[in-house]
């Protein structure tokens, strides 16, 4: 009860703070000069990015540098992650899990997640998606199997924490590589058009733009992958 | 639609205030990370505000008509691109960095045998 | 349309207030869930698809299933 009466007091303060607010703000209708120019030269313009996208061309074109070193940070919080975790052994342990109709549930579900997060990332630099998005999709399916069958079967299956280690230092390389290229052929750090083709075999590739997104699609999947194995191991908890 | 924009801002103010409250306030670590999470939640949310145009049917920033016209009709009704893609890398680190103070957690747990900040302080006795 | 971000919003308030008083942290966890699900509605309102796909999986998913293993490790109830 005393919980309804302060919950009512804050959304009274809530609505009275709009309402003074209401004579002071007004909403903007223009647009920003920078927002302009990159909604009108992501896929036409002389400074294109080849994708008609424009957040995944802002992403990793024109604010490339920005998106390259959040990722370097990715890497370093995934990796003091880890190394908390080094002298933990894993004990083998073999909870039962959940019934056949949840087993075959968590199947079917985890297919269609990966096949969705896979759409999302590859076609990132034509439709909304791209390789956060993607990546984050795709370690919920490893997050399903664990909860639904075991941390067990998901080794069984061949996905141990090593082998998502080097599945992510492969994306990793994959960007720093895409990244640092066109410094030997001539252009600048990250540059996208001119060095890297807009279209291949008839299809939008978008220049560099669908790279990054299929390399921070694994990185970023399995980095987090790694995570949820470690966080189900059953050493260390409490008895509560 | 200004009293809209005026409840909205509002909303985010009260909602930062109760989640710092909640991070200062309550004894226990994993409040302390929700309570985290939910501010890092919203300023999100006030970051893609300022992106907002309040034009009749806006749009969002991708080009679906490829030619000169689609440009021009994206120009008039899109939102603005940047604030989200600022955004997305935000949220995507913001778990990562939230995995790590998790992990934190779980180590004092192992270590000390609570997450209680008041029982920490005070167990060197 | 840009009215519903303000009623959703508004339930946001409500919840983040039940989040920061409830002591068994499970129920916290699980109205942290349903707070992601509402800041998600405003996105779609605020027109922001790009986000949306990352904010889907992460605040709804992986966010929720991290602090449910974090609390099986440590202690469920709260001690005020």
């Amino acid at each position: 009860m005393k919980k309804l009466i302060t919950l009512s007091i804050i959304l009274l303060a809530v609505l009275a703070g709009a309402y003074y607010l209401s004579s002071y703000l007004a909403p903007r209708a223009e647009l920003n000069a920078l927002g302009e120019f990159y909604l009108r030269n992501s896929y036409f313009g002389e400074h294109s990015a080849g994708s008609p996208e424009v957040v995944t061309a802002i992403l990793w074109d024109y604010r490339g540098l920005d998106t390259y070193f959040e990722t370097a940070v990715l890497f370093m919080a995934i990796i003091s992650a880890v190394s908390i975790f080094r002298n933990i052994p894993s004990v083998s342990f073999h909870p039962r899990g959940f019934t056949n109709i949840t087993k075959t549930g968590v199947k079917i579900v985890g297919l269609i997640t990966f096949v969705a997060a896979a759409t999302t990332a590859f076609h990132g630099h034509i439709t909304p998606g791209g390789g956060f998005q993607g990546g984050s999709m795709l370690a919920v399916v490893p997050l399903l199997v664990i909860v639904g069958f075991s941390k067990k079967a998901l080794e069984k299956a061949g996905l141990n924490k090593e082998r998502a280690l080097v599945i992510r230092t492969i994306g990793l390389l994959t960007i720093a590589l895409a990244a640092f290229y066109p410094l030997l052929a001539g252009g600048r750090f990250m540059q996208n058009l001119s060095i890297y083709p807009k279209e291949l075999y008839g299809m939008l590739v978008s220049g560099s733009l669908s790279l990054f997104n299929m390399a921070e699609f694994l990185a970023v999947g399995a980095g987090f992958t790694i995570i949820f194995l470690l966080l189900s191991n059953p050493e260390g908890g409490s008895e509560a | 639609m200004t009293f809209a924009l005026a409840l909205i801002v509002s909303s985010i103010a009260a909602i930062i205030i109760i989640s710092l409250y909640g991070i200062a306030v309550r004894p226990n670590l994993v409040k302390k990370i929700i309570c985290l999470g939910i501010f890092s939640d919203i300023i999100n949310v006030a970051v893609i505000l300022l992106g907002y145009r309040a034009v009749k049917n806006p749009l969002p920033p991708v080009l679906t008509d490829y030619s000169q016209k689609g440009v021009e009709e994206l120009v008039r009704g899109a939102v603005d691109p940047l604030p989200q893609a600022l955004t997305i890398t935000a949220i995507v680190i913001g778990l990562a960095i939230t995995v790590l103070m998790a992990y934190g957690a779980i180590h004092i747990q192992r270590k000390y045998g609570t997450v209680d900040v008041r029982k920490l302080v005070r167990w060197e006795e | 349309m840009f009215e519903l971000a303000a009623v959703f919003l508004l339930c946001a308030v409500a919840l983040s207030y039940l989040i920061v008083t409830e002591t068994d942290l499970l129920k916290a966890v699980a109205y942290s869930g349903v707070f992601g699900g509402l800041i998600l509605l405003t996105l779609y309102v605020l027109m922001a698809p790009d986000v949306i796909l990352a904010y889907v999986a992460i605040s709804v998913g992986l966010s929720t299933g991290l602090m449910v293993f974090v609390v099986s490790k440590t202690t469920r109830h709260e001690v005020v």
